[in-house]
């Protein structure tokens, strides 16, 4: 059942010109354009990306915190844009985010326990000594001890904020978690116990997921289907083990060749991506990867490239995928 | 060599003595708290603006004068007989009407702490919450509430004071409204700058998406995270409304006789310098110092042990 479906979803945001007049009309930076995506219940899909390709604004528009400038977000079939503001606050209960930076998103003035009951305290109408029981609860489940509850966050190490994140956003058993690169921020040795947490939290709960990372090994661990974005638009999309075992789009290859290999005697791979992401604010034509693509074709640069669908599941976004470099 | 029972009782987490309990949290204000009483000069600072609290509202109990009565032995000869002096019971002397001048500086003590003491609460009141709405609100509403104090701050205060005094009847009251009038503004600006950055914090982003309402998020996200910096600008604003309450009096638009404030009585010592009376510029002045000076160490100290990089 299809829990989350994403159509046509645009998110352009305004940037004055600088040193222009104030009512010359402002640049468009086109964060994400044309975004489509369905996400089934307990699925998780995990988005990979370079920094700067519209991963996180993605996941903000779907939660709400961006206001997108056009295409739809539905849930379970109906469209977020037609519900009214009672309706729309009633499902913020059903999606939650974990955010990248773990201390930054918690407020340093609460308590861990007020921090972990406050989703519940704003659609629940539960006494504070219930919540503070149920924040208790959520903490042990996540991996911290109860009785730290009236601790504050910079009592706690980035691991441990990111567990009190993950409690905040699990209270109320949502059935959409958002997890925005929620193990960038951390040590390489936390990354993992967190990632199983949120593995294990979500077969639980029967959690859907969009995961967001830059760690295409994380990603594949986690997700049952990826999708690979560049510069706001998806180049492909797939299981996440065909993704990742077997390439299709140029730039997912490019991305799985980036990836060090812990071992001094391999042999190094050059295959890396020449140059920098172009600027939103000017996007090539066409393709947009054709600058940087290293089996660009003349025609590469005119015209959006079709998506091309190679086995049922599989969508890239690349009519020489086939080719050879 | 270690067996295996001490390896495993090595490597486990310390168990907790008391699971039940909770471990009660050190709060960033608790931590400031701590910071404060480390800064000598801030809690030396302290305990005298304390004494000087004492000093105002209990200090006219131990007095024989008060502050209207005229010693009449006094007039005429106020500059031979009239100064300090334990046997007269004039302890700060008396002023050019023989009235005697300690009942009257901890008169005037006290409506100055009470005109700074005011001013600093309507600022941190109307000042914090016009500053964070506008700020969190922003775009039309920011633009408006914004403007309105821009407005505000332009027109000429002294020109209002005193149409206020001329219009209405010079009263303390008065003073207090005038004082009130203005005190919030730099206030709110300041609100309104602090919120801006806080409003892009991704723990608000996280109420946000939580659905905590707008009201909400401004009272328990944003203004706790405020209330640092409106801690310390607050005690440094009781000295410049001291200072504008004394420059007012001092112009002679202030309190109105008999009552007194720090800034007429050091106006009245001012205009009698010629006259071999040096106590009756000399004790208020002194006690108008100490107190800005106690004030400005306080404010400092608060500002050092909130400053929100020291985290």
């Amino acid at each position: 059942m299809t829990l989350l479906s994403v159509r046509d979803l645009s998110v352009t945001f305004d940037v004055p010109r600088r040193g222009a007049m104030p009512w010359a009309p402002p640049l468009r930076l086109h964060a994400v354009s044309n975004m489509s995506f369905d996400l089934a219940a307990g699925e998780t899909l995990g988005i990979v990306g370079e920094s700067g390709s519209g991963k996180s604004t993605l996941a903000r528009a779907v939660i709400g915190t961006v206001p997108m400038s056009g295409g739809e977000v539905l849930w379970e079939g109906k469209p977020l844009s037609g519900m009214s503001p009672t309706e729309r606050r009633g499902l913020r209960a059903q999606m939650q985010m974990v955010f990248q930076d773990p201390l930054a998103a918690l407020n340093p003035r609460m308590t861990v326990g007020e921090i972990i009951a406050e989703p519940l305290r704003t659609h629940r109408d539960v006494p504070r000594r219930e919540a503070r029981l149920r924040a208790q609860e959520m903490m042990e489940r996540v991996g911290l001890l109860p009785n730290l509850v009236n601790r504050y966050p910079h009592e706690f190490s980035g691991g441990q904020c990111q567990r009190i994140g993950i409690a905040r956003a699990l209270i109320l058993e949502p059935r959409l978690l958002v997890c925005d690169e929620p193990v960038s921020a951390l040590d390489v040795s936390v990354q993992a116990q967190v990632v199983n947490l949120l593995r294990r939290l979500g077969r639980e709960m029967g959690l859907a997921m969009i995961f967001i990372a830059h760690d295409l090994a994380v990603v594949r661990q986690v997700s049952d289907r990826v999708m690979v974005m560049y510069l706001g638009r998806r180049m492909e999309e797939g299981p996440a083990r065909a993704v990742t075992d077997a390439p299709l789009h140029p730039y997912t290859r490019a991305l799985i060749d980036s990836v060090p290999v812990p071992d001094p005697r391999a042999p190094r791979r050059a295959r890396a991506i020449r140059g920098e992401l172009p600027s939103p604010l000017n996007p090539p034509s066409g393709c947009v990867f054709h600058p940087r693509c290293p089996r660009a074709h003349p025609d590469c640069s005119e015209g959006r490239p079709p998506v091309l669908r190679p086995t049922p599941g599989r969508a890239v976004a690349c009519p020489y995928h086939e080719g050879t470099d | 060599m270690l067996t295996r029972r001490a390896t495993r009782a090595f490597i486990s987490p310390p168990s907790d003595p008391t699971p039940e309990v909770a471990v009660k949290g050190r709060s960033l204000w608790a931590d400031a708290g701590a910071r404060f009483a480390r800064n000598r000069a801030a809690v030396a600072g302290a305990v005298v603006l304390a004494l000087l609290c004492v000093f105002a509202f209990l200090g006219g109990l131990i007095s024989p004068w008060d502050n209207e009565t005229i010693d009449w032995g006094m007039l005429g000869q106020v500059s031979t007989v009239g100064g300090p002096s334990l046997e007269t019971g004039h302890w700060f002397g008396v002023d050019e009407t023989g009235r005697d001048l300690y009942a009257r500086t901890v008169q005037g003590t006290r409506i100055s702490l009470a005109v700074g003491i005011i001013g600093a609460l309507v600022a941190v009141g109307i000042g914090t919450v016009w500053g964070a709405v506008a700020g969190y609100v922003g775009s039309r509403v920011d633009n408006v509430m914004m403007r309105l104090v821009d407005v505000m701050i332009a027109v000429p205060y002294m020109f209002v004071l005193i149409l206020l005094m001329v219009v209405f009847e010079r009263s303390v009251i008065m003073l207090f409204v005038g004082v009130g009038l203005i005190s919030w503004l730099d206030m709110a600006r300041i609100v309104r700058g602090q919120t801006l950055t806080l409003k892009n914090r991704e723990f608000v982003e996280a109420a946000i998406a939580t659905g905590v309402r707008t009201p909400t998020i401004i009272a328990r996200h944003i203004v706790p995270n405020l209330l640092g910096i409106v801690v310390v600008y607050a005690t440094l604003l009781v000295p410049s409304m001291i200072l504008f309450e004394s420059f007012v009096s001092f112009l002679g638009l202030g309190v109105q006789e008999p009552q007194t404030s720090l800034g007429a009585l050091i106006a009245q010592g001012a205009s009698q310098m010629r006259n071999d009376v040096p106590w009756m510029l000399g004790f208020p002045l002194a006690i108008f110092v100490i107190l800005l000076f106690a004030l400005f160490f306080v404010g400092d100290g608060l500002r050092d042990a909130l400053d929100p990089k020291d985290r």
